[in-house]
């Protein structure tokens, strides 16, 4: 599976550097590569892949804070797919709805209709109308009013169970591809700015804000990708997606909090790329799965197992007995 | 893919567990034969405090040099079996301390460097819980810059005599060996040349050891003084010189295990316990941070386990693992104290003791194998900042 998920990696990286600041076009050859259908089965004209194969494309959009909702396109479709196979063409897939607005975009060329994902405690999913545009996120992305919603039934508890889990792994996968972005950034930038007659990364107290961001990324890194994994093996628990969430959060305010810091004034312009990737980072913190939701949910599950529960419910995960 | 990098579409996580089931469910029943006998008790700081009854017991079971050759009185079990084992005695709170060391660090440098007489006889002992090895490296003039060290060794007819002193052993007053870093050269342009390992017998008249009591009021680390002692030749660790080479892999293998995320975990679950079946928001969440927290760097420390046992290199990844490993483990106590209504004491119920004895022996978990600052620095080097 890896070898797919380098393989779409690279298909996503590539396309994303052709299209940088054209959004339209990035759209439209998204949209016909299919890009987005990777979490569908082939016979339903998707790619049949996994969560770490979208998790590759959902790390590469965050990596270049491109447009699109991608996690909710690659799960918007899934779920699509599940509810009504064979109808999948001709709608629009939306975002994780805030009120009566979500984040739109295409799943096909000519949608007019929106898928609608709604996130409260359980998945489910919708569709409605489009309406006019919404009052936009912290980071600014396109959203859209929804009309006439109903709600769309039929899709197996436990598939939904799993897309849930899946969307907030994807979610974290996309923010370890922004904050290693940040990174590069912030790298570079202490490497090549001096000041007192010597570059900004010799100074220990800036060495150490950016090894801190580092340090959290990897981690974030780690924690999702275990995660992924377990869920594509289909030995998954809640605390697998709800640990990589929470980890992910709390990444990200480190590395927006520390690299801001060591960027200076220039970072807080809008004339630096930096505020791209840190307001994304912000705004993901709360999407799928809020940090401190995702903790307190930890933590009910832990005092529920107590004391003498607590390292099971740590250590047995996975497949615990040999198949 | 720099070595700071771990993606997650390319992770293979936890797989390596898989099928380990078995063999954790066999060390919960040695763990709860020793919580009967009162080995094991809440909160106890497990891998420094030592009993050697309890390492006899646990290497009965196969539970110490796991992974070493049948011939050394070995398992030949696999690296992650080893991991399964020792994360469940930490977890649980069991005392390691006479063969941790050993087992961790001293026997594994002992079996890839060195030679044949000095592997023949103390690899078995270690292997049978009969034998303690301490660190030699930090000195009284010598903390985090390691390569300033003075003990030294100069050659005599068949090895070295030893001059030099050693500080903050952690049991060496109960040890049978000390691997010490010592300068065999003079120290020269190059400050991380002519340094060479020695594996010392402590059982020598002219090797003086004496115990620091610790602010827990524990006799846990040691000064060791060195006062011309002999050391045969065929106890040099590696070639002569490539001292340096060898203690960074040392710390390699000191870094990136579970015994740097867990030294507090008995008051994490004491929290679990005493917040209730159904816990406030608050509480909830404050547990799960700790608990999302412990699952995310475990995850980060069973990938190292993976790269390690594929030879790929982890050298930065350790460190961070160590780093943000052992600031949790400060993080656990300083919670509780704010969540529950509990004044720690080192004389009162369990609860109370567990969690004094994990605030008394915080300050340690970000000093002992490389300070929070060092590991910083290096980590900043790996990331490429010059």
């Amino acid at each position: 599976m890896s070898d797919t998920a380098r393989m779409l990696d690279e298909t996503a990286a590539r396309l994303l550097e052709r299209h940088a600041g054209d959004d339209a076009a990035l759209m439209r050859e998204a949209v016909e590569a299919g890009l987005f259908l990777v979490l569908v089965g082939e016979d339903d004209g998707g790619f049949g892949g996994g969560f770490a194969e979208a998790a590759a494309i959902a790390r590469q959009w965050g990596r270049h804070a491109a447009p699109l909702p991608v996690v909710e396109l690659m799960i918007g479709a899934r779920l699509a797919a599940l509810a009504e196979k064979t109808d999948l063409a001709g709608r629009t897939t939306a975002a994780l709805a805030i009120g009566d607005a979500a984040v739109a975009a295409p799943l096909f060329p000519g949608a007019e209709a929106a898928f609608v994902l709604r996130a409260a405690g359980m998945l489910s999913l919708g569709e409605a109308g489009i309406g006019a545009a919404a009052p936009a996120s912290l980071a600014h992305e396109p959203f859209a009013a929804l009309a006439g919603e109903r709600r769309l039934d039929g899709i197996d508890a436990d598939a939904l169970a799993q897309v849930r889990a899946g969307a907030a792994l994807l979610q974290a996968a996309a923010m370890t591809g922004a904050m290693a972005r940040v990174l590069e950034i912030a790298t570079d930038y202490a490497n090549t700015r001096n000041q007192f007659g010597r570059p900004l990364g010799k100074f220990q107290a800036i060495q150490n804000l950016i090894a801190d961001a580092a340090s959290e990324l990897l981690i974030a890194e780690a924690v999702a990708g275990a995660g992924l994994a377990a869920l594509d093996r289909g030995d998954a628990t809640p605390l697998d997606w709800l640990a990589a969430k929470a980890q992910a959060g709390r990444a990200a305010t480190v590395v927006a909090a520390n690299i801001h810091q060591v960027m200076g004034a220039i970072g807080f312009t809008d004339e630096h790329e930096l505020h791209r990737y840190t307001k994304r980072l912000w705004t993901w913190r709360d999407r799928w799965g809020r940090q401190s939701w995702c903790e307190a949910e930890i933590g009910r599950m832990a005092c529920a197992a107590g004391g003498a529960g607590l390292w099971p419910l740590i250590a047995d995960r996975g497949a615990q007995d040999a198949a | 893919m720099t070595e700071l990098s771990l993606p997650p579409h390319l992770a293979t996580g936890g797989a390596p567990l898989a099928g380990l089931g078995g063999l954790r469910r066999e060390v919960r029943a040695f763990v709860a034969e020793e919580v009967a006998r009162g080995s094991i008790t809440l909160g106890q700081q497990t891998w420094t405090t030592f009993d050697r009854d309890f390492s006899r017991r646990a290497a009965a079971r196969g539970y110490v040099a796991m992974t070493w050759p049948k011939r050394y009185g070995g398992h030949e079990r696999s690296a992650t079996e080893r991991y399964v084992v020792c994360e469940e005695l930490l977890a649980a709170g069991a005392p390691l301390g006479s063969h941790w060391i050993a087992d961790r660090q001293s026997g594994p440098q002992i079996l890839r460097h060195a030679t044949d007489a000095v592997r023949d006889s103390i690899l078995p002992r270690i292997a049978a819980g009969e034998c303690t090895f301490g660190i030699g490296m930090s000195e009284p003039d010598s903390g985090s810059d390691l390569s300033s060290i003075r003990t030294r060794a100069e050659r005599v007819n068949g090895g070295f005599t030893l001059h030099g002193r050693k500080i903050w052993t952690t049991n060496a007053q109960h040890a049978d060996y000390l691997i010490v870093l010592c300068r065999t050269e003079p120290r020269g342009e190059n400050r991380y040349a002519g340094l060479s390992q020695l594996v010392v017998p402590l059982d020598d008249p002219k090797v003086s050891v004496r115990p620091l009591t610790n602010l827990a009021g524990v006799q846990e680390l040691n000064e060791v003084v060195f006062d011309g002692n002999f050391v045969p030749e065929a106890n040099l660790l590696g070639k002569g010189g490539d001292g340096w080479k060898l203690v960074t892999e040392e710390l390699g293998f000191e870094r990136s295990g579970p015994d740097r995320i867990l030294s507090t975990f008995g008051v994490l679950t004491v929290m679990a316990d005493l917040a209730g079946r159904t816990p406030d928001r608050h509480a909830a969440v404050e547990i799960g941070r700790l608990v999302a927290r412990v699952t995310a760097i475990r995850s980060l420390s069973l990938a190292i386990a993976e790269r390690l046992a594929h030879r790929l290199p982890v050298g930065g990844m350790a460190t961070v693992m160590k780093d943000m490993g052992t600031t949790l483990e400060q993080e656990i106590p300083e919670v509780a104290r704010r969540l529950l209504d509990l004044v720690p004491s080192p004389e009162g119920d369990r609860h109370a003791a567990a969690l004094a004895t994990a605030i008394l022996n915080a300050p340690c978990f970000t000093l002992r194998g490389g300070t929070r600052e060092i590991l910083k620095g290096i980590i900043a080097r790996e990331l490429g900042l010059r």
